[in-house]
């Protein structure tokens, strides 16, 4: 390149200013945050968790034979398989047991169990055998795992129409043009903010000390939590959907309610039928796990198989979410398809 | 029918858009509004249907002060709109729409519910005849309509209501010449059927000399001329329109580039 003649007074090329890589507060920045994050590290147990892992993988490989964490897992992973899908009863604990009328592909078999016993006449410690017939489902838990996905799945159906419920109300009064008065406004738009920030987890908790134990606290749950996102979405629709027709109707002395129904409702009843869609599929996933609290579903049985280390039947659980949740994303796809 | 009193508004940036107008409308004229743009013709319609609420001054119509919300609601179940951008919803059908216009009178029970009496949607049918679309409109959406015919489906929402007054703000702006001649005379037809009020805003003064039986001109928020259209001499126009007209005629070619670039102010490019 030819260095022209400096004739407007600005600067040739070769002094004009060149900006570092690095700014000094770039480098400075940098700094701060390994130094946070350093002290951080210690508190989360990250280095703990490297030194653990690294052993794990080291006696995978078969270089070191002790491993807390591999040990561990591999206890769990061992216990999984195989699934448990069948059901065993003994039948005198089963109320109102009719042999005549078994469920079905039932079976009844008879095992004999050795008990230690002490003999009242000798007063010493004897075995005895012990017949007892059992009744045998072969599919009877996966029936029972299914039955409960499906309580899973109409409690966030219920969750989802009760978010709907109270959503409606929140945009409504938190859509700026729509609230009667300022107060309704922002107490409307606080109290979305509110249910969104307050994990559903925990609202289930509280929920399960005032409703006990089931699925009226998951549905309760999702249905305040979600409605915190819908009555956010609900209001700002509202308020950016197009002003001309509302204005028009308006003229004619119709009241907001009817202009609401007649010129906003049909512009965003598409984007409201896709949050709410949205809103159900999020809520299914968060009910399997809303029963570890206690409300309800699938959950308070993984939970429950969990703490008595039946790992058998928490496999077959894990197996009948996944497959629910696969199976929904499918569907969801196929509408989301068909819908546009 | 409409009396003005010394209306004015000022709206809350400063801006005088009406100044001390007086004025009568008897019932039954077209009374078409001239003027250029920011002239205060918008503000001084949708002062009468409550859009916009008067400084002072005041309203009286059909012989009643327009001053608190019953009387609003009065005038407004009297007084219908048709709008520049034709303000149709559009994923409702031509039908529905054209029914809306009844919505300040409809039960709230039965607009919650989407129901109207049949002999409504018949009248309804008959105004969409009337303002020549035909049956197989009648369940299209509004929005898969061409300009000139959602203008159509415009007038008859306004008309359903038997309205003693239609303002119409610039009902033709959007619409090529020849399908503007035809609304305009559709909007004539119409409301002198129901011997009905038509307040009109324009910017074609061609079509004010046609149509109009009275012609209002403001500038800048006050009304400048006040006549018949064979009153409306050049002399008057270069008046009303000031240097702007005559500049504009001069710089159309200008003003076409302009627009073209993306530099033509709203007025201009209306003009083009
Ligand atoms: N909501 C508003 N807030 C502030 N100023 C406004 C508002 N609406 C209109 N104005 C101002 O009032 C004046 C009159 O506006 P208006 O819309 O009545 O003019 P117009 O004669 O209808 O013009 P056009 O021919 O361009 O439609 C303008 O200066 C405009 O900027
Ligand atoms: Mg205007």
């Amino acid at each position: 390149m030819v260095e022209r003649a400096d004739t407007t007074g600005k600067r040739s090329v070769s002094e004009w200013t060149l900006r570092p890589e690095y700014t000094k507060r770039f480098i400075a920045a940098t700094l701060l945050v390994v130094v946070l994050l350093t002290f951080s590290a210690q508190r989360t147990e990250i280095d703990r968790m490297m030194v653990m892992s690294g052993e794990a993988l080291l006696s995978v490989t078969g270089i070191t034979d002790e491993s807390q964490v591999a040990r561990g897992l591999g206890r769990i992973f061992g216990d999984m398989f195989p699934l448990v899908v069948a059901e065993r009863r003994e039948v005198g604990r089963i109320e109102n047991f009719d042999p005549e009328r078994l469920p079905w592909l039932g079976r009844l078999e008879t095992e004999i169990q050795t008990l230690s016993q002490l003999n009242t006449n000798t007063l010493q410690m004897e075995t005895i055998e012990v017949e007892r017939q059992v009744l045998i489902e072969p599919l009877g838990y996966l029936r029972y795992v299914l039955w409960l996905m499906w309580q899973t799945i109409e409690i966030a159906i219920w969750g989802t129409i009760l978010s709907v419920l109270i959503a409606i109300p929140l945009g409504y009064f938190g859509a700026r043009n729509y609230a009667p008065f300022a107060l309704l406004y922002h107490l409307s738009r606080t109290t979305s903010s509110f249910f969104r920030a307050m994990p559903e987890l925990i609202i289930a908790l509280f929920l399960v000390l005032a409703y006990g134990f089931g699925p009226i606290a998951g549905v309760l749950a999702l249905g305040v939590h979600t409605s915190g996102f819908l009555g956010k979405f609900f209001a700002e629709d509202i308020e950016n959907a197009d002003k001309g027709p509302q204005e028009a109707l308006l003229s004619t002395g119709a009241n907001r309610v009817k202009v609401l129904i007649y010129t906003v409702l049909p512009q965003v009843a598409p984007s409201y039928t896709g949050y709410v869609q949205y809103i159900l599929e999020r809520n299914i996933r968060s009910a399997t796990v809303l029963g570890i609290v206690g409300a309800g579903g699938i959950g308070q049985e993984l939970k429950g198989r969990f703490e008595m280390f039946n790992f058998g039947h928490v496999s077959t659980i894990l197996l009948v979410i996944l497959l629910t949740v696969i199976v929904l994303e499918y569907i969801a796809g196929n509408l989301r398809k068909r819908m546009m | 029918m409409i009396q003005f009193e010394a209306l004015t508004k000022q709206f809350a940036d400063g801006t005088l858009a009406m100044h001390n107008i007086n004025l009568e409308i008897p019932k039954g004229q077209f009374c078409v509004l001239l003027g250029p743009s920011g002239a205060g013709k918008s503000t001084l319609l949708r002062s009468l249907n409550g859009l916009v609420e008067p400084t002072s001054g005041r309203i009286i119509f059909a012989g009643r002060p327009i001053t608190g919300r019953q009387d609003l609601l009065f005038m407004r179940r009297r007084v219908a709109m048709v709008h520049q951008s034709f303000n149709l919803v559009p994923r409702l059908t031509v039908l529905t729409n054209v029914l809306c216009g009844l919505l300040g009178r409809a039960s709230l029970i039965k607009s919650l519910l989407g129901v109207f009496p049949r002999e409504q949607k018949h009248n309804a049918c008959r105004l969409i005849e009337s303002v020549g679309l035909s049956e197989e409109h009648v369940y299209r959406k509004a929005s898969g309509l061409s300009g000139g015919q959602q203008q159509r489906v415009g007038i008859a929402r306004a008309f359903i209501g038997d309205p003693e007054v239609v303002l119409a703000d610039e009902p033709v702006a959007s619409l090529d010449p020849r399908i503007s001649r035809d609304i305009m005379q559709l909007l004539r037809n119409a409301s002198q059927a129901r011997n009905a009020t038509v307040l009109c805003s324009l910017h074609q003064v061609d079509l004010a000399r046609e149509f109009a039986d009275r012609i209002v001109a403001m500038k800048t928020g006050r009304v400048v001329f006040d006549g018949s259209p064979s009153d409306l001499t050049d002399e008057v126009l270069g008046e009303i329109y000031g240097d702007e007209q005559s500049g504009s005629r001069q710089a159309e070619g200008a003003s076409t580039i302009k627009g073209m670039l993306g530099l033509g102010s709203n007025r201009l490019g209306e003009a083009a």
